[in-house]
């Protein structure tokens, strides 16, 4: 028989029992939403953080800083190394390492910021000009940093945006002079709106000023606190961390007294830890589709014994074994299916829902519900797949009726 | 030879209890008779029937159609011979409920594996050669007793099988519908098809031209009739 006949067949059968389908398939509809809704909440994690992550320069950033403990013979001490990461380490790693695509040095530190009578608590940040294509932050208007300014330790800033308007009420700040930890400072720039990074980091509070001025009036020596670099590409992020290290270690009498922090091996563990709450979500929703599929089989036990005499007759014109076999588990595929249909899309509103929910509890960041073609295909896979589980040992045992017993069934 | 039967015994085993519901009986059937089978309840007719219509295996004795022994055919191929060798008119339940009467002759076909175009010429025809030409999209609720057994009929003929069997075919029906039914049977007969009807009415039997009387799973008369 035809694959067409049977789909009718178990089509008919669905809508002449709309109620007892309607609840069949809700058992499926849950299901499937909890495991589509779970898993959007799980990705809507991932891609929350590869937002941040894009805020702070991509997937390729890797951080070097120097070590403040070191671990020595099972025990943690203070790092007393007479090593220190310096300028020149940042144009030896971005010259020496194939790799890495660019470096950036900084020293970040704080201090007091007046202008005319306002006074403020500000972070400073001291780089170099590459910063803004690293850091994907850029200027609104004014000049950024040059080589010139590095050269000949200008005291000039550029100031972030909420700088701007608290300490000069957004009128035209270029050329004007403020104190910065006590030393004079000309702005020369402001930098665009940023944001917070990481719901911590306000840099639209921030002070940019070039690493060398920092280096001699804030600290009185050459060192630099850490280098932002960035890799090739992705692919690439775990070799680049290694040339550097190489060469680090190299220029610095093999001694291993920095640490290295690339996004890449963070994104591993957060990858780890969202797989196994997607796990442990999952996990619940697939008992619920288990349950679910315990009900398809509930109803199509009932429909079988209910039909018997229609299996009888049907036996009488012709039907083979897998005739029946295949009409009754159509019939529970046709019910898992719908069902699963159904909860794709109540899936999404969950996700939804949720996601607002857990906005409105931390506060601080848009949690967006992400529904992946993944969790999709994976959701109508568990659904037919429980329409064949369970809907195989009724339709066995419709198969399986003689049909003389079927037909004389009272 | 369409039906030879040879030595035909059934035994059911109800609780501890062994019935025998025919007791080794032997009988052929020619193409284009009309045979009745009756006897009181009990007597095994429906039992023969079972095992004549391929819906139940014998427990001993032979059983040839058409010159294949039943015995050593599978479920799959029983199956195969009753959508087209043999019509059945059951009593009762003969229909799928709220399904059309067009679907329900179309139903052997549909197992037969024909064409959808083919099934539905056919299945029309089958259901003009009956009169109901214009109940074809009634569903099966909707139509007396008597045209639910005309569409039976129709759907037993529909796949052009070598014999027909009735079972109690007028049971249900009043005496004019069983009238016009047994009208059917008679021109269907006359047109060359073979049936056998299971009866217990003596007036409904002797529309064929032979009965065969069963007693306690025995034939007790094989009487020719005209």
């Amino acid at each position: 028989m035809k694959l067409t006949e049977n789909t009718l067949v178990g089509l008919t059968a669905v809508f002449t029992n709309k109620l007892r389908s309607l609840l069949t398939m809700l058992g499926i509809v849950i299901g499937v939403a909890a495991v589509v809704g779970t898993i959007a909440i799980g990705e809507g994690a991932r891609t929350l953080i590869m937002e941040e992550i894009e805020k702070v320069g991509g997937r390729t950033l890797f951080v070097v800083e120097r070590r403040n403990w070191i671990r020595k013979g099972g025990r943690w001490t203070r790092n007393t190394s007479k090593e220190y990461i310096k300028l020149e380490d940042a144009r030896a790693i971005s010259a020496l390492c194939p790799s890495v695509k660019e470096v950036t040095p900084e020293i970040i530190t704080g201090g007091k910021v007046e202008a005319g009578r306002e006074s403020q608590d500000y972070m400073i940040e001291a780089t170099v000009p590459t910063f803004m294509e690293s850091q994907s932050w850029f200027l609104d208007f004014g000049r950024f940093l040059t080589s010139d300014d590095m050269k000949s330790w200008k005291k000039i800033c550029i100031i972030g945006a909420k700088v701007w308007e608290e300490m000069f009420n957004n009128i035209n700040p270029i050329g004007r002079e403020i104190r910065v930890r006590n030393e004079r400072f000309t702005v020369v720039g402001v930098m665009e709106e940023k944001g917070n990074v990481f719901g911590e980091l306000d840099r639209d509070r921030e002070i940019i000023v070039p690493l060398t001025t920092a280096q001699r009036r804030f600290r009185g020596n050459d060192h630099v606190e850490l280098l932002w670099c960035k890799a090739n590409t992705f692919e690439v992020a775990d070799r680049a961390v290694l040339e550097a290290k190489t060469i680090l270690k190299r220029r610095h009498n093999g001694d291993e007294f920095f640490e290295v922090h690339s996004v890449k091996q963070f994104l591993d563990e957060i990858n780890k830890i969202i797989l196994i709450i997607k796990i442990m979500l999952g996990g619940t929703a697939a008992i619920a589709l288990v349950v679910g599929g315990v009900g398809i089989m509930n109803i199509m036990l009932v429909s079988v014994t209910e039909r018997t005499r229609e299996i009888g007759l049907r036996k009488a014109l012709g039907a083979k074994k897998r005739d029946i076999l295949f009409q009754f588990l159509v019939e529970a595929m046709i019910l898992c299916l719908v069902g699963g249909a159904v909860g794709i899309l109540a899936g999404f509103g969950l996700g939804a829902g949720m996601a607002k929910i857990i906005t409105a509890i931390i506060k601080e960041a848009d949690w967006p519900a992400t529904i992946s073609t993944q969790s999709i295909i994976m959701a109508v896979g568990v659904a037919s797949a429980i329409g064949m589980v369970f809907g195989l040992y009724p339709a066995r045992k419709a198969a399986r009726l003689q049909p003389v017993e079927a037909l004389r069934y009272e | 030879m369409l039906i030879e039967v040879e030595n035909l015994s059934k035994t059911y085993t109800m609780g501890s209890v062994e019935v025998h519901a025919l007791r080794g009986i032997s009988f052929f059937i020619e193409k284009r008779e009309f045979v009745s089978i009756m006897g009181p309840s009990g007597s095994g007719k429906s039992t023969l029937m079972d095992i004549l219509g391929c819906l139940s295996k014998p427990t001993s004795g032979t059983y040839i159609l058409e010159g294949l022994k039943v015995a050593d055919m599978s479920d799959n191929q029983l199956a195969g011979v009753r959508n087209k060798k043999i019509g059945f008119v059951f009593q009762a339940f003969n229909l799928l409920p709220r399904t059309s009467a067009l679907h329900n002759v179309e139903l052997p076909l549909i197992y037969a594996g024909v064409s959808r175009r083919e099934r539905r010429r056919r299945a029309r025809e089958a259901l003009e050669a009956v009169g109901l030409a214009d109940r074809a999209h009634h569903k099966s609720n909707e139509l007396s007793g008597g045209q639910i057994q005309r569409v039976a009929i129709a759907r037993a003929l529909v796949n052009k099988p070598s014999m027909m069997f009735a079972d109690e075919p007028t049971g249900n029906l009043d005496t004019k519908s069983g009238a016009e039914i047994m009208e059917i049977f008679d021109k269907l007969n006359d047109e060359g098809n073979t049936i056998i009807m299971v009866t217990h009415e003596r007036y409904i039997a002797e529309h064929a031209n032979r009965i065969i009387h069963l007693k306690d799973g025995d034939i007790e008369d094989d009487e020719k009739m005209k």
